[in-house]
Protein backbone atom coordinates (compact mmCIF):
# COMPACT_ATOMS: atom_id res chain seq x y z
CA UNK A 1 0.00 0.00 0.00
CA UNK A 2 1.29 3.68 -1.10
CA UNK A 3 2.29 6.24 1.77
CA UNK A 4 -1.03 8.06 0.46
CA UNK A 5 -3.18 5.04 0.91
CA UNK A 6 -2.63 3.58 4.50
CA UNK A 7 -3.66 6.78 5.95
CA UNK A 8 -6.88 7.37 3.59
CA UNK A 9 -7.68 3.41 4.67
CA UNK A 10 -7.23 4.23 8.24
CA UNK A 11 -9.19 7.28 8.06
CA UNK A 12 -12.09 5.49 6.13
CA UNK A 13 -11.69 2.75 8.30
CA UNK A 14 -12.06 5.39 11.52
CA UNK A 15 -14.78 6.64 9.97
CA UNK A 16 -16.66 3.33 9.51
CA UNK A 17 -16.02 2.41 12.74
CA UNK A 18 -17.21 5.77 14.19
CA UNK A 19 -20.27 5.51 12.27
CA UNK A 20 -20.71 1.93 13.57
CA UNK A 21 -20.47 3.48 16.59
CA UNK A 22 -23.50 5.42 16.28
CA UNK A 23 -25.34 2.72 14.62
CA UNK A 24 -24.71 1.00 17.80
CA UNK A 25 -26.69 3.46 20.02
CA UNK A 26 -28.86 4.00 17.92
CA UNK A 27 -29.65 0.15 18.03
CA UNK A 28 -29.23 0.21 21.60
CA UNK A 29 -31.80 2.97 22.80
CA UNK A 30 -34.46 0.02 21.26
CA UNK A 31 -32.62 -3.21 22.24
CA UNK A 32 -32.16 -4.14 25.72
CA UNK A 33 -28.78 -5.75 26.98
CA UNK A 34 -30.52 -8.94 26.81
CA UNK A 35 -31.05 -8.78 23.68
CA UNK A 36 -27.86 -7.48 22.87
CA UNK A 37 -26.35 -10.58 25.04
CA UNK A 38 -28.83 -13.18 22.94
CA UNK A 39 -27.62 -11.61 19.50
CA UNK A 40 -24.14 -12.15 20.54
CA UNK A 41 -24.49 -15.91 21.19
CA UNK A 42 -26.56 -16.49 17.94
CA UNK A 43 -23.54 -14.70 16.10
CA UNK A 44 -20.84 -16.70 18.10
CA UNK A 45 -23.11 -19.96 17.75
CA UNK A 46 -23.47 -19.10 13.95
CA UNK A 47 -19.60 -18.90 13.90
CA UNK A 48 -18.92 -22.51 15.37
CA UNK A 49 -21.46 -23.57 13.22
CA UNK A 50 -20.13 -22.57 10.27
CA UNK A 51 -16.55 -24.22 11.33
CA UNK A 52 -19.07 -27.33 11.56
CA UNK A 53 -20.04 -27.43 8.20
CA UNK A 54 -16.54 -26.51 6.97
CA UNK A 55 -15.57 -29.33 8.31
CA UNK A 56 -18.04 -31.39 6.14
CA UNK A 57 -18.53 -29.83 3.17
CA UNK A 58 -17.24 -32.61 0.40
CA UNK A 59 -13.93 -32.28 -1.13
CA UNK A 60 -14.60 -33.18 -4.28
CA UNK A 61 -14.65 -30.31 -6.66
CA UNK A 62 -11.47 -28.75 -5.55
CA UNK A 63 -9.62 -28.20 -8.59
CA UNK A 64 -5.99 -28.24 -6.40
CA UNK A 65 -4.85 -30.57 -5.13
CA UNK A 66 -1.40 -30.87 -4.20
CA UNK A 67 0.69 -33.57 -6.15
CA UNK A 68 2.35 -36.10 -4.14
CA UNK A 69 5.69 -36.75 -5.41
CA UNK A 70 6.04 -40.77 -5.56
CA UNK A 71 9.67 -41.14 -6.23
CA UNK A 72 10.35 -38.74 -3.27
CA UNK A 73 10.12 -35.54 -2.10
CA UNK A 74 11.77 -32.87 -4.69
CA UNK A 75 12.50 -29.72 -2.43
CA UNK A 76 11.50 -26.11 -4.51
CA UNK A 77 15.35 -25.41 -4.43
CA UNK A 78 15.64 -28.27 -6.51
CA UNK A 79 13.49 -26.90 -9.61
CA UNK A 80 16.19 -25.42 -11.57
CA UNK A 81 18.55 -28.53 -11.24
CA UNK A 82 16.13 -31.59 -12.32
CA UNK A 83 16.66 -31.95 -15.83
CA UNK A 84 20.25 -31.15 -15.93
CA UNK A 85 21.11 -34.61 -14.77
CA UNK A 86 18.66 -36.67 -17.12
CA UNK A 87 21.20 -38.91 -19.30
CA UNK A 88 19.18 -42.24 -19.75
CA UNK A 89 15.84 -43.04 -20.01
CA UNK A 90 15.80 -44.68 -16.73
CA UNK A 91 16.70 -40.88 -15.50
CA UNK A 92 13.01 -39.73 -16.37
CA UNK A 93 11.29 -42.31 -14.42
CA UNK A 94 13.32 -41.76 -10.97
CA UNK A 95 13.97 -38.42 -11.41
CA UNK A 96 11.20 -37.64 -8.66
CA UNK A 97 10.43 -33.91 -9.80
CA UNK A 98 9.36 -34.71 -13.57
CA UNK A 99 5.61 -35.38 -13.93
CA UNK A 100 4.72 -37.42 -16.95
CA UNK A 101 1.83 -35.51 -18.45
CA UNK A 102 0.86 -37.33 -21.55
CA UNK A 103 2.38 -40.47 -23.38
CA UNK A 104 1.49 -41.09 -27.30
CA UNK A 105 2.33 -43.31 -29.74
CA UNK A 106 2.48 -42.96 -33.52
CA UNK A 107 2.49 -46.03 -36.04
CA UNK A 108 5.11 -45.46 -38.63
CA UNK A 109 5.17 -46.31 -42.48
CA UNK A 110 8.24 -49.60 -42.26
CA UNK A 111 9.45 -47.88 -45.06
CA UNK A 112 9.86 -44.65 -43.29
CA UNK A 113 13.53 -43.99 -42.10
CA UNK A 114 13.61 -40.48 -41.62
CA UNK A 115 11.90 -38.38 -38.97
CA UNK A 116 11.50 -34.57 -39.53
CA UNK A 117 10.82 -32.00 -36.71
CA UNK A 118 9.16 -28.74 -37.52
CA UNK A 119 10.13 -25.81 -35.91
CA UNK A 120 9.74 -26.02 -32.06
CA UNK A 121 8.24 -22.89 -30.97
CA UNK A 122 8.22 -23.53 -27.61
CA UNK A 123 11.93 -24.55 -27.33
CA UNK A 124 11.39 -27.60 -25.31
CA UNK A 125 14.10 -30.12 -24.49
CA UNK A 126 13.87 -32.80 -26.86
CA UNK A 127 15.60 -35.85 -25.86
CA UNK A 128 15.92 -38.81 -28.03
CA UNK A 129 16.40 -43.02 -27.15
CA UNK A 130 16.96 -45.29 -29.95
CA UNK A 131 15.26 -48.62 -29.31
CA UNK A 132 16.79 -52.04 -29.58
CA UNK A 133 14.42 -52.89 -32.23
CA UNK A 134 12.75 -51.54 -35.28
CA UNK A 135 9.07 -51.72 -34.44
CA UNK A 136 7.26 -49.18 -36.38
CA UNK A 137 6.75 -47.11 -33.50
CA UNK A 138 7.54 -43.41 -32.02
CA UNK A 139 6.56 -43.53 -28.35
CA UNK A 140 6.07 -39.78 -27.24
CA UNK A 141 6.12 -38.86 -24.02
CA UNK A 142 6.11 -35.55 -22.29
CA UNK A 143 7.20 -34.47 -18.91
CA UNK A 144 7.15 -31.34 -16.94
CA UNK A 145 9.43 -29.68 -14.36
CA UNK A 146 8.06 -28.76 -11.18
CA UNK A 147 6.06 -25.74 -11.14
CA UNK A 148 5.48 -24.06 -7.69
CA UNK A 149 3.34 -21.32 -6.14
CA UNK A 150 4.88 -20.28 -2.98
CA UNK A 151 5.80 -23.83 -0.85
CA UNK A 152 2.93 -25.70 -3.35
CA UNK A 153 3.31 -27.77 -6.06
CA UNK A 154 0.92 -27.36 -8.83
CA UNK A 155 2.45 -29.48 -11.59
CA UNK A 156 -0.40 -31.93 -12.19
CA UNK A 157 -2.22 -28.41 -13.45
CA UNK A 158 0.15 -27.94 -16.57
CA UNK A 159 -1.06 -28.80 -19.82
CA UNK A 160 1.15 -30.84 -21.77
CA UNK A 161 2.24 -29.55 -25.42
CA UNK A 162 0.60 -30.75 -28.46
CA UNK A 163 2.23 -33.50 -30.42
CA UNK A 164 1.28 -34.14 -33.98
CA UNK A 165 2.78 -36.55 -36.58
CA UNK A 166 1.71 -36.25 -39.93
CA UNK A 167 3.51 -37.84 -43.20
CA UNK A 168 6.97 -38.40 -41.30
CA UNK A 169 7.47 -34.78 -39.69
CA UNK A 170 6.61 -34.52 -35.83
CA UNK A 171 5.34 -31.14 -34.71
CA UNK A 172 5.33 -30.03 -30.92
CA UNK A 173 3.41 -27.46 -30.22
CA UNK A 174 3.28 -25.13 -26.71
CA UNK A 175 0.09 -24.97 -25.40
CA UNK A 176 -1.39 -21.56 -24.13
CA UNK A 177 -2.24 -22.10 -20.78
CA UNK A 178 -4.25 -19.85 -18.04
CA UNK A 179 -4.05 -20.99 -14.22
CA UNK A 180 -6.24 -18.85 -11.57
CA UNK A 181 -5.59 -20.13 -8.64
CA UNK A 182 -7.21 -18.92 -5.67
CA UNK A 183 -5.51 -20.27 -2.38
CA UNK A 184 -6.21 -20.25 1.80
CA UNK A 185 -3.58 -18.82 3.62
CA UNK A 186 -2.93 -19.24 7.36
CA UNK A 187 -4.19 -16.40 9.56
CA UNK A 188 -1.30 -13.93 10.32
CA UNK A 189 -1.67 -14.73 13.87
CA UNK A 190 -1.29 -18.23 13.09
CA UNK A 191 1.79 -17.83 10.26
CA UNK A 192 3.40 -16.63 13.11
CA UNK A 193 4.64 -19.55 14.63
CA UNK A 194 5.66 -21.43 11.74
CA UNK A 195 8.41 -18.05 11.18
CA UNK A 196 6.44 -16.93 7.97
CA UNK A 197 5.52 -13.54 9.73
CA UNK A 198 8.88 -12.02 8.97
CA UNK A 199 9.00 -8.89 6.75
CA UNK A 200 9.46 -10.31 3.51
CA UNK A 201 7.23 -9.10 0.53
CA UNK A 202 8.67 -11.83 -1.63
CA UNK A 203 7.62 -14.31 0.95
CA UNK A 204 4.85 -17.37 -0.54
CA UNK A 205 5.15 -15.48 -3.81
CA UNK A 206 7.28 -16.40 -5.69
CA UNK A 207 6.47 -19.28 -8.34
CA UNK A 208 8.32 -21.58 -10.92
CA UNK A 209 7.49 -22.34 -13.99
CA UNK A 210 7.19 -25.96 -15.37
CA UNK A 211 9.25 -26.28 -18.09
CA UNK A 212 7.98 -28.81 -21.13
CA UNK A 213 10.66 -31.79 -21.55
CA UNK A 214 9.91 -34.13 -24.42
CA UNK A 215 11.03 -38.06 -24.80
CA UNK A 216 11.33 -39.61 -27.79
CA UNK A 217 11.93 -43.49 -28.08
CA UNK A 218 12.68 -43.86 -32.07
CA UNK A 219 12.97 -47.34 -34.21
CA UNK A 220 16.42 -48.53 -33.83
CA UNK A 221 17.25 -48.03 -37.70
CA UNK A 222 15.45 -44.13 -37.82
CA UNK A 223 17.41 -41.33 -38.93
CA UNK A 224 16.37 -37.84 -37.49
CA UNK A 225 16.70 -34.72 -39.03
CA UNK A 226 16.48 -32.33 -36.46
CA UNK A 227 15.96 -29.30 -38.16
CA UNK A 228 16.24 -26.13 -35.94
CA UNK A 229 15.92 -28.00 -32.92
CA UNK A 230 17.99 -29.06 -29.90
CA UNK A 231 18.20 -32.59 -29.58
CA UNK A 232 19.39 -34.42 -27.00
CA UNK A 233 20.22 -38.26 -27.46
CA UNK A 234 20.31 -40.62 -24.39
CA UNK A 235 22.59 -43.04 -23.40
CA UNK A 236 21.24 -46.45 -23.58
CA UNK A 237 21.93 -46.66 -19.82
CA UNK B 1 -8.12 -8.74 53.46
CA UNK B 2 -11.90 -7.14 54.39
CA UNK B 3 -10.66 -4.55 52.00
CA UNK B 4 -9.47 -6.65 48.86
CA UNK B 5 -13.12 -8.88 48.89
CA UNK B 6 -14.78 -5.28 48.84
CA UNK B 7 -12.59 -4.18 46.41
CA UNK B 8 -13.17 -7.33 44.17
CA UNK B 9 -16.66 -7.32 45.11
CA UNK B 10 -17.23 -3.63 43.80
CA UNK B 11 -15.51 -4.04 40.86
CA UNK B 12 -17.27 -7.09 39.53
CA UNK B 13 -20.65 -5.34 40.13
CA UNK B 14 -19.13 -2.19 37.95
CA UNK B 15 -18.18 -4.61 35.50
CA UNK B 16 -21.44 -6.19 35.56
CA UNK B 17 -23.03 -2.39 35.00
CA UNK B 18 -20.40 -1.45 32.62
CA UNK B 19 -21.11 -4.68 30.57
CA UNK B 20 -24.57 -4.16 30.38
CA UNK B 21 -24.07 -0.26 29.40
CA UNK B 22 -21.60 -0.81 26.96
CA UNK B 23 -23.53 -4.25 25.37
CA UNK B 24 -23.90 -2.47 22.42
CA UNK B 25 -20.70 -2.78 21.38
CA UNK B 26 -21.35 -5.95 19.83
CA UNK B 27 -23.18 -4.61 16.87
CA UNK B 28 -20.38 -2.12 16.10
CA UNK B 29 -18.55 -5.44 16.14
CA UNK B 30 -20.16 -7.17 14.27
CA UNK B 31 -20.42 -4.64 11.78
CA UNK B 32 -17.15 -4.15 11.37
CA UNK B 33 -16.17 -7.83 10.98
CA UNK B 34 -18.71 -7.84 8.39
CA UNK B 35 -17.71 -5.50 6.27
CA UNK B 36 -14.30 -7.14 6.82
CA UNK B 37 -15.85 -10.19 5.51
CA UNK B 38 -16.94 -8.42 2.35
CA UNK B 39 -13.06 -6.99 1.40
CA UNK B 40 -11.81 -10.34 2.48
CA UNK B 41 -13.56 -11.93 -0.88
CA UNK B 42 -11.55 -10.04 -3.18
CA UNK B 43 -8.16 -11.66 -1.87
CA UNK B 44 -5.80 -10.66 0.58
CA UNK B 45 -2.55 -10.53 -1.46
CA UNK B 46 -2.66 -11.58 -5.54
CA UNK B 47 0.37 -12.09 -8.04
CA UNK B 48 0.57 -12.16 -11.84
CA UNK B 49 3.47 -14.18 -13.58
CA UNK B 50 3.70 -15.15 -17.47
CA UNK B 51 5.66 -17.39 -19.11
CA UNK B 52 6.05 -18.29 -22.92
CA UNK B 53 2.95 -20.42 -22.34
CA UNK B 54 1.78 -20.22 -19.29
CA UNK B 55 -0.33 -17.37 -17.46
CA UNK B 56 -0.76 -17.46 -13.51
CA UNK B 57 -3.14 -14.78 -11.48
CA UNK B 58 -2.84 -16.02 -7.98
CA UNK B 59 -5.26 -14.77 -5.29
CA UNK B 60 -4.37 -15.60 -1.52
CA UNK B 61 -7.48 -15.50 0.82
CA UNK B 62 -7.48 -15.62 4.74
CA UNK B 63 -9.27 -13.87 7.40
CA UNK B 64 -6.49 -10.97 8.25
CA UNK B 65 -8.55 -8.22 7.23
CA UNK B 66 -10.84 -9.40 9.36
CA UNK B 67 -8.56 -9.64 12.20
CA UNK B 68 -7.15 -6.30 11.50
CA UNK B 69 -10.62 -4.79 11.77
CA UNK B 70 -11.16 -6.31 14.84
CA UNK B 71 -7.62 -4.76 16.28
CA UNK B 72 -8.81 -1.12 15.51
CA UNK B 73 -12.01 -2.17 16.93
CA UNK B 74 -11.15 -2.66 20.39
CA UNK B 75 -8.37 -0.17 20.24
CA UNK B 76 -10.99 2.38 19.92
CA UNK B 77 -13.19 0.04 22.49
CA UNK B 78 -10.29 0.98 25.34
CA UNK B 79 -10.35 4.28 24.42
CA UNK B 80 -14.36 4.82 24.90
CA UNK B 81 -13.72 3.10 28.44
CA UNK B 82 -11.80 5.90 29.01
CA UNK B 83 -13.59 9.24 27.44
CA UNK B 84 -15.46 11.47 29.67
CA UNK B 85 -18.80 9.87 29.47
CA UNK B 86 -17.62 6.50 31.17
CA UNK B 87 -15.72 8.34 33.64
CA UNK B 88 -18.83 10.48 34.56
CA UNK B 89 -20.87 7.40 34.79
CA UNK B 90 -18.62 6.23 37.43
CA UNK B 91 -19.07 8.83 39.54
CA UNK B 92 -22.19 7.54 39.69
CA UNK B 93 -21.56 4.05 41.25
CA UNK B 94 -19.43 3.75 44.56
CA UNK B 95 -16.07 3.31 43.25
CA UNK B 96 -12.52 4.55 43.24
CA UNK B 97 -10.18 4.30 40.56
CA UNK B 98 -8.62 1.19 41.05
CA UNK B 99 -12.06 -0.37 41.32
CA UNK B 100 -13.02 1.57 38.12
CA UNK B 101 -10.06 0.31 36.47
CA UNK B 102 -10.27 -3.23 37.49
CA UNK B 103 -13.68 -3.48 35.80
CA UNK B 104 -12.74 -1.61 33.05
CA UNK B 105 -9.98 -4.46 32.23
CA UNK B 106 -12.61 -7.17 32.80
CA UNK B 107 -15.05 -5.58 30.56
CA UNK B 108 -12.03 -5.38 28.12
CA UNK B 109 -10.83 -9.40 28.60
CA UNK B 110 -14.50 -9.78 27.93
CA UNK B 111 -15.07 -8.44 24.69
CA UNK B 112 -11.20 -9.70 23.56
CA UNK B 113 -12.57 -12.89 24.05
CA UNK B 114 -15.63 -12.15 22.20
CA UNK B 115 -13.86 -10.70 19.10
CA UNK B 116 -10.98 -13.16 19.21
CA UNK B 117 -13.13 -15.96 18.86
CA UNK B 118 -15.41 -14.62 16.61
CA UNK B 119 -12.55 -12.68 14.08
CA UNK B 120 -10.80 -16.24 14.08
CA UNK B 121 -14.11 -18.19 13.30
CA UNK B 122 -15.27 -15.66 10.61
CA UNK B 123 -12.49 -17.23 8.27
CA UNK B 124 -14.17 -19.96 8.05
CA UNK B 125 -17.78 -17.72 6.95
CA UNK B 126 -15.05 -16.40 4.22
CA UNK B 127 -14.60 -19.90 2.90
CA UNK B 128 -18.22 -21.35 3.00
CA UNK B 129 -19.45 -18.34 0.84
CA UNK B 130 -16.26 -19.40 -1.23
CA UNK B 131 -17.44 -23.18 -1.44
CA UNK B 132 -20.39 -22.32 -2.51
CA UNK B 133 -20.14 -18.57 -4.84
CA UNK B 134 -16.47 -19.33 -6.57
CA UNK B 135 -15.71 -21.62 -9.33
CA UNK B 136 -14.38 -24.51 -7.02
CA UNK B 137 -11.98 -25.81 -9.71
CA UNK B 138 -10.07 -22.64 -8.82
CA UNK B 139 -9.67 -22.93 -5.19
CA UNK B 140 -6.79 -24.72 -3.38
CA UNK B 141 -8.38 -27.75 -1.30
CA UNK B 142 -4.89 -26.61 1.51
CA UNK B 143 -6.18 -24.66 4.17
CA UNK B 144 -9.97 -24.59 3.38
CA UNK B 145 -10.47 -27.62 6.03
CA UNK B 146 -10.72 -26.77 9.67
CA UNK B 147 -7.99 -28.26 12.40
CA UNK B 148 -9.02 -27.93 15.76
CA UNK B 149 -5.53 -26.91 17.43
CA UNK B 150 -4.91 -24.65 14.37
CA UNK B 151 -8.01 -22.66 15.46
CA UNK B 152 -7.42 -22.79 19.58
CA UNK B 153 -3.81 -21.61 18.61
CA UNK B 154 -5.44 -18.87 16.56
CA UNK B 155 -7.90 -17.72 19.05
CA UNK B 156 -5.70 -17.22 21.74
CA UNK B 157 -2.80 -15.10 19.89
CA UNK B 158 -5.65 -13.23 18.33
CA UNK B 159 -6.74 -12.52 22.00
CA UNK B 160 -3.46 -11.48 23.33
CA UNK B 161 -2.73 -9.68 19.98
CA UNK B 162 -6.08 -7.26 21.20
CA UNK B 163 -5.17 -7.42 24.92
CA UNK B 164 -1.87 -5.71 24.00
CA UNK B 165 -4.04 -2.96 21.28
CA UNK B 166 -6.61 -2.58 24.03
CA UNK B 167 -4.09 -1.62 26.59
CA UNK B 168 -2.18 0.90 24.33
CA UNK B 169 -5.89 2.32 23.82
CA UNK B 170 -6.19 2.11 27.18
CA UNK B 171 -2.74 4.34 27.93
CA UNK B 172 -3.80 6.52 25.37
CA UNK B 173 -7.14 7.55 26.50
CA UNK B 174 -5.80 7.96 30.00
CA UNK B 175 -3.35 10.30 28.44
CA UNK B 176 -5.93 12.37 26.62
CA UNK B 177 -7.48 12.45 30.06
CA UNK B 178 -4.44 13.88 31.63
CA UNK B 179 -3.77 16.82 28.64
CA UNK B 180 -5.67 16.85 25.09
CA UNK B 181 -2.47 17.53 23.04
CA UNK B 182 -1.85 13.72 23.36
CA UNK B 183 -4.42 13.22 20.90
CA UNK B 184 -1.63 14.30 18.62
CA UNK B 185 1.17 13.63 20.62
CA UNK B 186 0.83 9.73 20.07
CA UNK B 187 0.29 9.01 16.88
CA UNK B 188 3.08 12.04 16.50
CA UNK B 189 5.52 10.22 18.47
CA UNK B 190 4.93 6.60 16.45
CA UNK B 191 5.60 8.62 13.05
CA UNK B 192 8.69 10.78 14.54
CA UNK B 193 10.35 7.33 15.61
CA UNK B 194 10.14 5.72 12.44
CA UNK B 195 11.51 8.63 10.75
CA UNK B 196 14.01 8.77 13.09
CA UNK B 197 15.11 5.27 14.06
CA UNK B 198 12.96 3.31 12.03
CA UNK B 199 15.06 0.11 13.28
CA UNK B 200 13.73 0.62 17.35
CA UNK B 201 10.18 0.37 15.69
CA UNK B 202 11.16 -2.66 13.68
CA UNK B 203 12.58 -4.31 16.74
CA UNK B 204 10.03 -3.50 18.93
CA UNK B 205 7.50 -5.10 15.99
CA UNK B 206 9.41 -7.83 16.23
CA UNK B 207 9.48 -8.58 19.56
CA UNK B 208 6.02 -9.76 19.16
CA UNK B 209 5.01 -10.71 15.71
CA UNK B 210 8.52 -12.59 14.85
CA UNK B 211 8.20 -14.92 18.02
CA UNK B 212 7.96 -18.11 17.13
CA UNK B 213 7.69 -19.59 20.28
CA UNK B 214 3.89 -19.58 21.51
CA UNK B 215 4.68 -19.99 25.26
CA UNK B 216 7.36 -16.95 24.76
CA UNK B 217 5.10 -14.66 22.63
CA UNK B 218 2.11 -15.48 25.70
CA UNK B 219 4.79 -14.24 28.31
CA UNK B 220 5.84 -10.74 26.41
CA UNK B 221 2.02 -10.23 25.55
CA UNK B 222 0.69 -10.35 28.78
CA UNK B 223 3.66 -9.07 30.43
CA UNK B 224 3.69 -6.12 28.24
CA UNK B 225 0.44 -5.22 28.29
CA UNK B 226 0.59 -5.65 32.38
CA UNK B 227 3.06 -2.99 32.43
CA UNK B 228 0.79 -0.73 30.24
CA UNK B 229 -2.07 -1.11 31.94
CA UNK B 230 -0.19 -0.64 35.46
CA UNK B 231 1.01 2.80 33.52
CA UNK B 232 -2.69 3.60 33.16
CA UNK B 233 -3.61 3.08 36.66
CA UNK B 234 -0.70 4.90 37.76
CA UNK B 235 -1.09 7.69 35.58
CA UNK B 236 -4.57 8.31 36.36
CA UNK B 237 -3.94 8.42 40.16
CA UNK B 238 -2.22 11.22 39.73
CA UNK B 239 -4.90 12.86 38.18
CA UNK B 240 -8.01 15.55 39.80
CA UNK B 241 -10.66 13.18 41.38
CA UNK B 242 -13.31 14.89 38.44
CA UNK B 243 -11.27 14.92 35.47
Amino acid sequence: MSIIGLPIAVAILVVVIMLARKLGTIVVTFMSWRKSAIIAGVYLLGLILSVVIAAVLPNHGFGLMERSHTGGGIQKGNVWTTSYSIRTQKDFESQPGLYLNSRQTFKIDQRAVKLGFAPNPGHFQIYVEQKEADDGKIDVSTYSTPFYVGETDYTKLLQPPKVIFQDGLLVIEPVQQTLTLKLFKSNFTQSQFEGKNAVNLQNGLSSSFGWSEVLLRVPKSMKIDKGQNYLQYLDKD
Amino acid sequence: MSLNNNLLSIASRQYVYKLKANSSGVYSLIFIQVLALLFSLSGIQSMSSVSETLRVNVKYFSADIIISFTFIWIFFMSLRLTSINSKTMDFTLVTNRLSSHLSNIGLLLTTIIFGSISSSLMGFVLKIIMYFAFDRSQIGVNGFYPVFSDILLGIITTGLYMTLIASMGYLLGILIQIHVLFVVLYPAALFGLEKVNPQMLKLSFDFFASETSPLLFAIRIILSSLIVFSLSCLLSNRMEVRK
